[in-house]
């Protein structure tokens, strides 16, 4: 399965109907930056332009697996219903279950801006694992 | 656990078994044919319709019907029916897009008369139903307001104008479920479907001229109203951003129901609840609320509809004999009564990427259509056929009155577009004589028809396994794509 994107940290994969992404990171932060970032890069080849709005996102879960799915589904959240396109992400804190960080995005209208839709992050077939030096993660987008 | 092929136990042409084994509490039966559960077999299918077996309370089998596909949880083209004292209810089993489905709309028209005027039409349905996925409809709703369609459905649209009553009739359920709870549905999920009612979507979505090409059952077509060579427009959206926050909303509670009331998973997107817990009877109250967003969606596009052909075809809407076929969804899970062993049970079936098909004399069918059975929309991918199928007594005996609901993909969208752009599709429809209006050629690359199965064989499978029977065959003339 080619990657459609992929950065240091994460590869996006297409499946029959919905697409993989897969994060690895060295730290929490960092996990869950790569993780938006793989979803932004689903949702838009290129960075809507316009004024900046800030969003403050706290999620506080049972484990990583729940935090990762809330998290981008709080990002698909800001996308659908706020209509607006994370261009910066800033960690403040994070740690296994929980995350605490403020993005900065700006409007994008019918003409411009996104590609695809995402309807959500899924449970399904999700993996979390944690080595040493290493977090990964499997995640499935419905789009 | 992956099956090979060899792990399927043939029960006849149309039906293959995968036996019970460790947890599974009911078999899976998967009815197609030897071709279509090859297509099947590649993908981990198999193991979802395993997984599923395991839910507490499912009865009679883990189904999947001929257009199944890799889902995330269930499989799409999934059923599962559970008895309501000991079963348990999954968001999973419905999906994210809660009552997506499909109406057919039917005309006075003729295809060969409304040639003329196709590119204008398709362009007029364009401009007035909004779609992609920045695509807001022109109406914006308060909460309360959202209130009043999470309740009323397309009952609440035609009350506000946005159609006629006579169009109730002919939709499942009168256009409205019971059930639902307004307040239930998040603040979320009414931000993200508060300016969404009346639009299409992206993705699968369309919105389809057709003409009736083929009649294979002369009777029920004419009770449903159609004749060889009308014009007739097929809807295919759901409950948009708004289903989408209430199945997440909901899976997330059903996370921890699932510790409080110690159910084994074997996938975490199988999460649910016991159907009468109070997690179970609020994901339902909420689900049918989304589900009847749904309706009210197509409602108001049927609504844009009739106003795109008035001004297309030049002559006032009401002069053009636009009508409801029917209305049916395929996401959903419903409260029924089916036939278990000999004695009656109450079920709640979950249909996932799988169509109600009750039989003629059925309570549930119109009575307008209760002679010949429920109407079956069954769309393929674009610029191939759509079929009416008929539901049948067959259905009711072996898979809780159920058959499939469209093609099945089987490419995956990267692979879809990097076989073909856009613009060349849309030309290569065009010398077809099908007019293709997008948003993003990019999404229309990856809808191309060659990345779905072919709907034909699935029908074949329908109709041969008596699940369903056919009725007409749609040809598509011009494609407003999602």
């Amino acid at each position: 399965m080619p990657p459609i994107a992929r950065s240091f940290g994460y590869r996006v994969l297409s499946h029959t109907a919905e697409v993989i992404v897969e994060i690895r990171a060295e730290n929490w932060a960092e996990f869950y930056r790569q993780a938006a970032c793989a979803l932004l890069t689903v949702h838009s080849p290129r960075p809507a332009n316009g004024t900046l709005r800030k969003f403050r996102v706290c999620i506080d879960a049972e484990g990583p697996e729940e935090a990762l799915v809330s998290w981008l589904n709080e990002i698909i959240y800001i996308v659908s219903a706020r209509r607006c396109l994370p261009r910066k992400i800033r960690i403040v804190s994070a740690g296994s279950n929980f995350i605490e960080a403020v993005l900065f995005g700006a409007a994008f209208g019918r003409e411009g801006g996104i590609m695809k839709e995402v309807k959500a992050a899924t449970y399904g077939d999700l993996k979390v694992r944690r080595s040493a030096h290493r977090i990964m993660a499997r995640v499935i987008l419905d789009v | 656990m992956t099956l090979t092929r060899s792990e399927f136990r043939r029960i006849d042409d149309y039906r293959f078994e995968i036996p019970r084994e460790g947890a599974m509490r009911v078999p899976g039966v998967i009815f197609c044919t030897e071709s279509l559960l090859r297509k099947i077999a590649e993908e981990k299918v198999s193991q979802q319709i395993r997984n599923v077996a395991c839910l507490p309370g499912i009865v009679g089998g883990s189904l999947a019907m001929p257009d199944a596909h890799w889902g995330y949880g269930f499989p799409v083209g999934g059923v599962a029916a559970m008895d309501v004292e000991e079963g348990v209810i999954s968001p999973g089993g419905i999906g994210y897009d809660i009552s997506c489905g499909v109406r057919l709309l039917r005309t006075d028209l003729t295809a060969a008369a409304a040639k003329p005027r196709m590119e204008r039409l398709i362009e007029e349905l364009y401009r007035r139903v909004p779609s992609g996925v920045g695509g807001k409809g022109s109406i914006r709703l308060r909460r309360d307001e959202m209130k009043g369609v999470f309740q009323g459905g397309a009952r609440w649209a035609v009350e506000r104008g946005y159609g006629e009553t006579a169009d109730l009739q002919t939709c499942e359920d009168g256009g409205r479920l019971d059930g639902a709870d307004p307040g239930l549905p998040s603040e979320r999920a009414v931000d993200r479907g508060r300016d969404q009612l009346g639009t299409l979507g992206s993705g699968n979505h369309f919105l389809e001229a057709q003409e009736v090409e083929e009649i294979f059952d002369p009777g029920a077509a004419a009770a449903f109203g159609l004749f060889p060579g009308q014009l007739v427009v097929s809807i295919h959206t759901g409950s948009r951003g708004c289903g989408y926050q209430v199945c997440d909303d909901y899976l997330r509670i059903m996370q921890k129901a699932v510790h409080r009331y110690d159910i084994a998973l074997p996938d975490r997107q199988l999460s649910c609840a016991p159907i009468g817990s109070p997690e179970g009877r609020e994901y339902f109250a909420a689900m049918c609320s989304a589900a009847n967003f749904a309706r009210a969606n197509r409602q108001v596009i049927t609504h844009r509809v009739r106003e795109a052909f008035g001004h297309a075809m030049g002559m006032a809407p009401a002069g053009l004999g636009i009508g409801v076929v029917y209305d049916v969804c395929h996401n959903i899970a419903k409260m029924e009564t089916h036939e278990v062993d000999g004695r009656k049970r109450k079920l709640c079936v979950h249909r996932k990427g799988a169509t109600r098909a009750f039989p003629k004399g059925h309570p549930e069918v119109p009575e307008r259509y209760r002679l010949v059975g429920q109407p079956v929309l069954v769309p393929g991918s674009m610029g191939t056929w759509t079929y009416v199928l008929v539901g049948t007594p067959e259905a009711m005996k072996a898979t809780f009155g159920t058959t499939c609901h469209g093609a099945g993909r089987m490419m995956s969208r990267t692979q879809a577009a990097k076989r073909i752009q856009g613009q060349a599709l849309a030309r290569e429809l065009k010398k077809e004589g099908i007019i293709v209006r997008t948003d993003s050629y990019r999404g229309l690359a990856e809808e191309a028809p060659f990345a779905y199965k072919d709907v034909s064989e699935v029908v074949e499978a329908c109709h041969g396994s008596g699940i369903s029977r056919k009725v007409a065959r749609l040809k598509p003339l011009g494609v407003v794509k999602g």
